[in-house]
């Protein structure tokens, strides 16, 4: 057990590769090929991997506020849910650790569609906090499911 | 696990701040972050670490050192937030930002008067006035003359202090800033309720006031601390039922706040002469949410 953490720990799901591409790898590439995910328009991978980039996922309301650009969003989050890439927990879209391994961009400053988020949380973000002034009471939206 | 879009953002700003380094903005965006958490959340964060050791040259350095240390203020951690006050005051000296320099004494002054260094806490927030009178700044000046004058009420001055509190309420309509309207009007009550027994009507009239501009502008936190207030004037008073009726109606402001929820028990608890109740509500105060509670800055 201790090795097959170590093994985790240092190759994380690649710790998962078999010879005869019987791994986890191939199983969720396999997924991802299937006309029903194909179906889902050329953003679907990205949305993924977006997903996979939040430790808590992405709030099942705000998809369509987070990803603008992405044209019917929140069907395409429930066909993930449908195709078990997804799951919903506590208000939020989010996916098994291993998935989140493997799909999450490995450099996010190269995925637009998380950039396009970030945007939106930056935008969202920048506003003074004083009591008793404008955009203080909006501003408790970050403590927030929904 | 706790879900909310705080713990996203984090990592969001986690990611962000450790692969886009020269990025201002990213920066910029974590000092409102914590500024949000400061205030809806308080709660520490790992982007701490990564603001102190930003370089001091960094432009956005003294701005996230100081949401930073309000974010220290919040959880209760006065020591901590004292030292990356004067540390951003050292850099907005250097940059010659008179503004900043004013409002981060004032900062400072008012974690002083938490930590009991009045002395200390009464220079900085002199130095503040002095500052923004000299840059034609009423709201700035306002806020130093009420940080002045719960300073020097809780060093026994209280002549002085009635004297800040009454300029400081002179210098700006309600309106502009409800909440100091609030605390002005709360430290001139405690001033009354400390002079003289023939005082008593001008300290009600006080609480009243600070209450009835609680209740105009919504400011549950403000409600809370005039019932608070006007109840522990009523123990003193030895009236009993009227300070039991205050502390109930405060304990309807508390909203999901332990802390104040801990206050008022302990109170009740304290003016009844109920020492299981008083300790009970002792424990239910987290000592970090202190002096968040008793008035913002």
């Amino acid at each position: 057990m201790d090795r097959l953490t170590k093994e985790w720990e240092r190759q994380r799901t690649d710790a998962l590769h078999t010879h005869h591409n019987k791994s986890l790898t191939a199983t969720i590439e396999l997924s991802l090929a299937s006309p029903m995910f194909q179906e889902l328009g050329p953003d679907a991978r990205e949305l993924l991997g977006a997903i996979a980039f939040f430790p808590q996922g992405v709030c099942e309301d705000k998809v369509e506020w987070l990803f603008p650009s992405v044209f019917d969003g929140t069907n395409i989050f429930n066909a993930f849910c449908t195709l078990f890439l997804t799951y919903q927990s506590n208000g939020f879209v989010t996916m098994l650790a291993p998935l989140r391994d493997h799909l999450r961009p490995k450099d996010p400053k190269l995925s637009p569609i998380l950039c396009t988020t970030k945007e939106c949380y930056f935008c969202r973000l920048s506003v003074g906090v004083y009591p008793g002034k404008p955009g203080y009471e909006e501003a408790r939206w970050i403590t927030q499911r929904t | 696990m706790d879900y909310s879009e705080d713990v996203n953002i984090g990592y969001l700003l986690d990611v962000f701040t450790t692969i886009d380094t020269d990025s201002q903005r990213v920066w910029d965006v974590c000092s409102y972050f914590v500024d949000h958490l400061s205030w809806h959340k308080p709660r520490l964060v790992l982007l701490g670490p990564k603001i102190e050791v930003l370089p001091d040259t960094h432009p956005s350095k003294p701005r996230c050192l100081f949401s930073l240390s309000d974010l220290y203020f919040s959880v209760g951690n006065c020591l901590d937030s004292k030292r990356l006050l004067i540390h951003t005051l050292q850099l907005w000296r250097e940059q010659g930002d008179d503004s900043e320099v004013a409002q981060t004494s004032r900062g400072l002054s008012e974690v002083n008067r938490l930590l009991d260094l009045h002395e200390e806490g009464i220079k900085q927030a002199k130095e503040a006035f002095e500052i923004y009178e000299r840059l034609n700044d009423t709201f700035g000046q306002a806020q130093s003359l009420c940080n002045l004058a719960w300073l020097l009420y809780e060093d026994q001055q209280l002549g002085a202090a009635e004297e800040a509190a009454l300029q400081s309420i002179n210098l700006f309509p309600v309106k502009v800033d409800p909440s100091l309207a609030c605390r002005c009007h709360r430290i001139l009550g405690k001033i009354h309720s400390s002079k003289d027994v023939d005082e008593i009507e001008k300290a009600i009239d006080h609480f009243e006031a600070a209450l009835g501009i609680a209740s105009f502008f919504d400011l549950p936190n403000e409600h809370f601390w005039g019932h608070y207030d006007m109840a522990e004037l009523f123990f003193s008073q030895g009236r009993l039922d009227d300070a039991h009726a205050h502390v109930e109606r405060a304990k309807s402001h508390t909203g999901n706040d332990i802390y104040l929820v801990g206050r008022a028990i302990s109170r009740l608890g304290f003016g009844m002469g109920n020492a299981g109740s008083e300790k009970r509500g002792r424990r239910l105060c987290v000592p970090s949410m202190l002096m968040r509670r008793s008035g913002p800055r």
